[in-house]
């Protein structure tokens, strides 16, 4: 009898711990925030422009199964000293507490990033509920906007838009995808330099606050905006840094018509290789090699014949050469490495890097980069040769 | 004999890892960053057979006093005072180690996941199952241990597996930047988890068939080792220089998995966290209990659980002030004495009943004649 009576109070003391955790927060006390707008305001005050998920709005939708005129999104607007204190005024507008942890993207503002962004990135990475994997990227312009402008509505998130929007640009070689992880990472290795995909608006008609566009790659030094790699400087990036996913390249061929075979690459992989002769760098190799498919093609190319596609690829290593080196170029002229060829000296030869680091500036300006590309052409698609027109 | 139950052999080794991995996962990682940078996983190698030659140790002190822990078999190596001295030495020793786990344990919890509970709370809430299980005895431990260990292991391996994708191995070169000094430095701070096998010295007289002890344990350490070092080189793959200013690089590890429709692990980490720190402390709990019913020779022991379950409260929430002092001391201040008592006296004491026994021999062999 006494068992029974203890161990019933051993159940009804549990029933009390088993309502809820502690820090539980319930879904009316938070607002969940789908992405953020970093801008700052000429009195050196941080601008935020968080978008709040409507949940009401949601259901209606998902309930009645056709879409209402307004997106169930809509976008706040608060202004702090920092990150935090603006968050904090967030509860202001809205009453609720910002929750951080569905943010997909944070879009910085051109001003903020040319100012430099060292304040914001603490935050970012020291708070528990901002997730590793959130995508930055740097506006052309102001970043409220950029949470404003539309796109076609496949998803009715505008954030979760821009993020499908990185992440398939990346897959296609033409944008760089880079995430707060990628950007600790790259900030903090031995070149403190760093780059963050640019997105911009254009005004069209019929649309009332523009559309949306992925547009070059905004390149950082200490944290600070330094210039633009236009869509080819981005390109050549992406083949530097062995990023390449898949991409369309343009050939001229025969050459004296321009643009007339596109390769699309399958497989690429580049090697940065420093050469180092009696404990001197002498030259930067970067070794390509490549795999591709004709993906179009024209009437003076004859598939059937080997020695055509042999030397479509060798037209297309020297388009992708070009492209390297043009990067490499605009990079040294930034002054930025931001190939990481100081982090290849480092881990071939960390003796070497130590001497010559306080001088990296200068000898990453002066230092000769030779690019070898191997592409192959593997497939030329289902059929061989283009059909001619009749009237030439 | 204090305890009555016998434990089966073959569960040693999923009792070692949840011993020293849970905590050693989620805090070593910085702490051996911090020393050896990129070449962390070689410390951990190292390390490994240092942890090897205890187990050898301990293994070997066990099989020699068969039914005797090494509260009761140090008063008969090195006499009875200097051995009580010893005994009293190893219970405060596993009271202080196991308020180092349980204020880990809490600050973790109170950190990363609950912000705005006390600590106190979490301390509490753990040490009540704790002091539950240690009244039961070893083998509840034990048993619950069968039923975390693989999820635990499952869980670890899983939160690796998934991570692969964002790994670029080219961030642990160059290896041996600064020479083996650092090296070796990273594998001393390691030292204080790869010892704590010292639970085997409380537990060898209660494990059925002690002679299989040896192997298996020394299995449970390879295995701990081989985990460390991969897990060492996944955080310094993935998060490179970064390493070093992570508070919990592989909760962050866990946080940044994204392969297809799976994501955000915290859940697992938590589940790991609570399920494995749960073992180790109640592990430790058990061995403090046991070590000061010997020590005072006391036949029904196993109440001290609860005023030493208190203490343990009260001394993991006043001692340190907040996580950067806990992770202070236990790389720099008490690892000193923990390495002393884990790993130097059983040693100290195995060289000395091996000199006892071939001077005793040398004593003995005129007689017989």
């Amino acid at each position: 009898m006494r068992n029974k009576v203890i161990l019933s109070l051993c159940i009804i003391l549990q029933i009390s711990l088993l309502c809820g955790c502690w820090s539980k927060k319930e879904l009316d006390e938070i607002s969940i925030l789908s992405g953020i707008g970093i801008d700052n305001t000429d009195d050196d005050k941080l601008l935020l422009t968080m978008q709040v998920i409507l949940h009401r709005e949601m259901k209606i939708e998902s309930q009645s199964g056709k879409r209402g005129e307004e997106r169930p999104t809509q976008n706040v607007e608060v202004i702090g000293d920092s990150l935090i204190d603006a968050n904090r005024n967030f509860i202001l507008q809205t009453g609720r507490r910002g929750y951080w942890s569905h943010v997909s993207v944070i879009v910085i503002g051109e001003e903020l990033a040319k100012k430099g962004i060292s304040p914001i990135l603490d935050v970012l990475e020291r708070d528990n509920e901002i997730r590793q994997r959130t995508l930055v990227l740097v506006a052309k312009g102001e970043a409220k906007e950029i949470l404003m402008g539309e796109t076609i509505d496949l998803e009715v998130i505008q954030a979760y838009n821009i993020k499908d929007m990185i992440r398939i640009a990346h897959n296609d070689g033409k944008s760089v995808k880079v995430d707060l992880r990628n950007y600790f990472l790259m900030s903090s290795k031995e070149s403190y330099s760093s780059f963050i995909p640019g997105i911009n608006i254009i005004q069209t008609n019929g649309s009332r606050n523009g559309n949306i566009e992925l547009k070059d790659t905004g390149i950082f030094k200490e944290n600070k905006l330094v210039g633009w790699f236009n869509e080819t400087e981005t390109r050549g990036l992406l083949w530097i840094l062995d990023d390449i996913q898949s991409c369309i390249t343009e050939v001229n061929y025969p050459k004296e018509k321009c643009n007339s075979v596109f390769i699309e690459v399958l497989r690429s992989r580049t090697k940065v290789e420093p050469v180092i002769k009696n404990n001197t760098l002498e030259k930067i190799v970067l070794n390509v090699s490549a795999s591709g498919k004709i993906a179009q093609s024209n009437e003076y190319v004859d598939i059937t014949k080997t020695k055509v596609i042999s030397e479509i690829g060798k037209a297309t290593e020297e388009v992708i050469t070009k492209k390297m080196i043009g990067t490499i170029k605009k990079g040294k002229s930034l002054n930025v490495d931001i190939f990481g060829f100081g982090e290849a000296i480092y881990k071939k030869n960390p003796k070497l890097w130590k001497e010559m680091e306080e001088y990296w500036e200068d000898i990453f300006l002066s230092i000769p980069v030779e690019v070898n590309v191997n592409m192959e052409i593997k497939r030329t698609g289902l059929i061989s040769k283009s059909k001619k027109d009749k009237g030439m | 004999m204090l305890e009555d139950g016998k434990i089966p052999y073959r569960c040693v080794i999923g009792i070692i890892i949840t011993t020293i991995a849970p905590t050693a996962i989620l805090y070593l990682p910085t702490i051996t960053y911090k020393e050896a940078r990129q070449d962390g996983w070689i410390s951990v190698f190292i390390t490994t057979f240092v942890g090897l030659l205890v187990v050898y140790v301990i293994t070997g002190l066990g099989t020699m006093y068969k039914d005797k822990t090494i509260i009761e078999y140090s008063a008969d190596i090195i006499g009875k005072v200097p051995g009580k001295i010893l005994g009293f030495l190893y219970c405060v020793h596993f009271i202080y180690i196991n308020a180092f786990i349980l204020r880990e344990f809490a600050e973790l919890l109170a950190g990363a996941f609950m912000v705005e509970t006390p600590m106190l709370f979490f301390i509490i809430g753990i040490i009540l199952p704790s002091i539950y299980g240690v009244y039961k005895g070893l083998e509840v431990i034990i048993r619950v241990n069968q039923m975390i260990f693989p999820i635990f292991m499952i869980s670890i391996l899983a939160i690796l597996l998934y991570s692969v994708k964002d790994m670029d191995f080219t961030n642990i070169l160059p290896i041996m930047e600064n020479g083996i000094e650092p090296i070796l430095l990273g594998g001393y701070r390691n030292l204080l988890w790869f010892t704590e096998v010292i639970v085997l010295a409380m537990f060898i007289p209660y494990i059925n068939r002690p002679d299989k002890v040896r192997k298996l344990s020394m299995i449970a350490i390879i295995i701990i080792g081989l985990l460390g070092m991969l897990i060492n080189a996944t955080i310094v793959a993935t998060f490179g220089v970064n390493t070093e200013y992570l508070t919990y690089p592989y909760l962050s590890l866990a946080r940044y998995v994204s392969v297809g429709f799976i994501e955000r692990l915290d859940s697992i980490i938590m589940f790991m966290w609570i399920g494995g720190v749960f073992i180790k402390i109640a592990v430790f709990h058990y061995c403090a209990t046991l070590a000061i019913g010997q020590w005072l020779e006391i036949k029904k022991f196993k109440f001290l659980s609860i005023p030493i379950g208190i203490l343990l409260v009260i001394l993991s929430y006043v001692l340190w002030d907040n996580l950067t002092m806990v992770k202070y001391q236990i790389t720099y201040v008490a690892i000193v004495p923990f390495v002393i008592m884990q790993g130097v006296i059983p040693v100290l004491l195995f060289i000395l009943t091996k000199i006892k026994k071939i001077l005793f021999k040398k004593t003995k062999k005129p007689k017989n004649i």
